[in-house]
């Protein structure tokens, strides 16, 4: 497997080119080929490459990055292709991990990772752990310089003046290109390589009027990007994020710099405060006549009540200045908000996408969870009954709903969270110490009544031979995605204003 | 079959939530030589599947059962009078015996063969088994008795050789109801002339789960007995 680094260059220092060819042609694996497109003359440079064992490309005449590196893609020769640039160092053993991935992953286009500055003062970029081609479509996470296959390559569109990369790599994955996130180093990013921090002499000739906001409307407006009414935003519960924004058409992205029109509705997905002051105060300021709501995930207002004082105070004043929706999973998360001075409203969270358990296993069988605080009570429940099967859960290990018949939970903590909701939905049995519906709600105050009381009820359910469908019926209409979309679709709405004749 | 050398007896009534943590303390001592008969004293609950599944498991698991609930002391009278063993262990049916309790008694039988009845140290637990304080032994005294009302002794680790069941009964009525059957089984058992033996081991386990006494009517009950 060959693989072809195209390198424009202009405008770099010597010893940034360098250093550059060195990180390249040190690599462990020697299979791989360097194309130098000299993008206008530079006689210096030039003269500084040609003892290397690289290809050199010269037009003659400065065209821009773009087209230097259509004009490097067609004279390389290697499998997979890369991009690279005169001022990006690889971390040793880049390639080998590369090729070894591409090798082991045969259904993979292209790779990429997070990257940092050589600046260690900056930080550096940890990109997508889970390739997503949704996600790409609302802002670039892939850097240029990473590897892809010849077959999948696409041409450098030369008519933008910005964010070329993030069109390349949209309009790879639009032809069904598939990605895999590779980390490389030994840092935490998995970063491939180091890049110097930009400076004025950048190749895409970044000017002040240039803005970024442009930059972003020149690519929204060339792949006809739709300009939806809502913004979800949030990174600390990006994933649950990501869902509710793909479920209501909704953009997302957690850089406000990608905001280029007006959304009716932005959406903060869990409480985050630096993100709240921060990029709200930004949102607000670009967007006067968005409505700020925030879902609350029940953890963050637990978060924010614990907080000193007076923080407590100045964030439910901003708050209740700011944000005209607040949503909460369940009634717990809503009590808490309404101590804290946050009036909400209680609106499921919708579950998320996936096939809905119907079976149910022939052979009884219990999965038991107790926090500290309630494992001695559910150790008695498993000595009770020494002849029905218990799985006791522990920490990192996987469990599947439909392998059990019953969910025991008995925690410290009495929302009704996404996995024993998750059971319910998948029509298991449950018996805890949460008061919902389904939950088979036993009180734990008296420790040896709340024993015989489960004992009693494992009992019944152990001449249950069919799931629990009511529960099942009861939570899937709950949390029908459907719902939340027509909440939200409710509050977005334009508004007939009633004229008084 | 190897004779039995000693006889659990536990009487039980709806005690699903930790019958099966007290017949395993029985299955765990190091004598084997012993059997253990569960008194099913009409339980609604789901004491029977408790019982059976021992019973399948362990061919030491016997069991006697009340269609109707008759009360602890009839349980435990007809617990003992089935009873193979010499030596017979009184054990309620939420609490645990050591794994040594059979070869301690025993033992201390054989050392001390004019005792009739001995008892032990015990720790005390909570209803979730999480561990309280712990009791040492003293001498029974019956003039100490007379003034403190109590014997201090803890039923679950009784034990008395066969002659002691075949003269003294558990008292029926109100003793039973107000569960002062083992105390009045203990004050019989000395007004018959039998003697007591403390053993300075820890012999098991109480499962204290507070319930509602009528304190005034068992002190009167205690009273009636003692003058």
């Amino acid at each position: 497997m060959k693989v072809s680094f195209v390198i424009p260059i202009y405008g770099k220092k010597p010893e940034q080119l360098r250093r550059c060819l060195k990180s390249l042609l040190d690599q462990s694996y020697k299979d791989i080929e360097i194309i130098c497109v000299f993008d206008g003359p530079n006689e210096e440079l030039q003269k500084l490459a040609e003892p290397f064992p690289v290809k050199i490309v010269n037009p003659g005449e400065r065209g821009g990055a773009p087209k230097a590196r259509n004009t490097g893609a067609k004279v390389a020769t290697g499998d997979i292709i890369c991009f690279w640039d005169a001022d990006t160092y690889a971390v040793p053993e880049m390639v080998k991990v590369w090729v070894e991935r591409f090798t082991k992953n045969p259904q993979v286009d292209f790779l990429y990772s997070g990257y940092r500055w050589t600046d260690p003062n900056i930080p550096g970029y940890e990109s997508e752990q889970i390739f997503d081609p949704w996600l790409i479509t609302k802002y670039n996470f892939i850097s240029t310089m990473f590897p892809v296959k010849r077959e999948k390559l696409v041409e450098w569109d030369e008519s933008l003046t910005g964010l070329q990369d993030w069109d390349f790599w949209r309009r790879i994955i639009q032809n069904g290109a598939k990605g895999l996130y590779v980390p490389c180093g030994p840092n935490a990013a998995g970063a491939a390589w180091e890049s110097d921090y930009p400076d004025k002499q950048s190749i895409s000739g970044d000017t002040e009027q240039n803005t970024f906001k442009n930059r972003v409307l020149a690519i929204r407006r060339k792949f006809n990007d739709p300009a939806p009414d809502v913004l979800v935003y949030g990174g600390a519960f990006r994933y649950d994020a990501i869902r509710l924004a793909k479920l209501i058409g909704a953009d997302y992205f957690w850089n406000p710099a990608y905001i280029t029109h007006d959304y009716k509705m932005c959406l903060f997905v869990g409480f985050n405060p630096p993100e709240f002051e921060q990029d709200m105060a930004f949102l607000l300021k670009t967007n006067r006549d968005t409505k700020v709501a925030i879902y609350w995930m029940g953890i963050d207002a637990e978060a924010l009540g614990t907080m000193p004082f007076l923080e407590v105070k100045k964030f439910v004043a901003a708050i209740n200045r700011d944000v005209a929706y607040n949503f909460c999973m369940d009634e717990r998360t809503l009590q808490e908000l309404e101590e804290l001075g946050i009036k909400a409203e209680v609106v499921p969270f919708p579950r998320p996408a996936g096939n809905i358990i119907t079976t149910y296993p022939e052979k009884f069988k219990v999965l038991a969870f107790g926090d500290q605080e309630n494992n001695a009570l559910i150790d008695s429940v498993i000595k009770a009954l020494p002849d029905v099967d218990f799985e006791k859960v522990v920490p990192n290990k996987g469990y599947r709903f439909e392998d059990y018949s019953v969910l025991v939970q008995f925690t410290v903590d009495k929302t009704l969270q996404d996995g024993p909701r998750n059971a319910l939905i998948g029509g298991r049995w449950m018996i805890s110490n949460i008061q919902a519906p389904y939950t088979g709600y036993v009180d734990t105050t008296d420790a040896a009544k709340a024993v015989d009381e489960i004992v009693t009820k494992l009992r019944g359910l152990q001449e249950v031979k069919t799931l629990n469908a009511e529960a099942q019926a009861h939570y899937l209409d709950l949390t029908d995605p459907e719902k939340f979309k027509a909440k939200i679709k409710g509050l977005t709405a334009p508004q007939l204003e009633v004229v008084n004749a | 079959m190897p004779k039995i050398k000693a006889s659990f007896v536990i009487p039980v009534y709806n005690g699903q939530a930790f019958l099966a943590q007290t017949i395993e303390s029985c299955l765990r001592q190091t004598e084997k030589k012993i059997e253990v008969i569960v008194v099913d004293d009409g339980s609604t609950d789901g004491t029977r599947r408790i019982i059976d599944y021992y019973c399948r498991k362990d061919n030491r698991v016997k069991f006697l059962l009340h269609e109707k609930n008759m009360g602890r002391s009839i349980a435990r009278n007809g617990g003992n009078a089935n009873a193979q063993g010499d030596v017979i262990l009184v054990l309620d049916a939420d609490d645990i015996a050591s794994a040594d309790r059979v070869a301690q008694t025993l033992n201390y039988f054989k050392k001390n063969p004019t005792v009739d009845i001995v008892y032990g140290q015990f720790n005390v637990l909570d209803a979730v088994g999480r561990f309280q304080e712990g009791f040492d032994v003293m001498p029974f005294d019956f003039e100490r008795v007379k003034t403190d009302k109590f014997t201090y002794i803890c039923h679950s680790t009784m034990a008395f050789k066969k002659t002691v069941a075949e003269k003294v009964q558990y008292t029926d009525g109100d003793y039973s109801k107000h569960a002062i059957d083992d105390w009045k089984f203990q004050v019989d058992a000395h007004k018959a002339g039998f003697k007591f033996g403390a053993i300075r081991k820890i012999l098991g386990a109480y499962r204290h789960i507070p319930k509602l006494r009528d304190e005034g009517k068992i002190l009167e009950l205690k009273n009636a007995c003692l003058n």
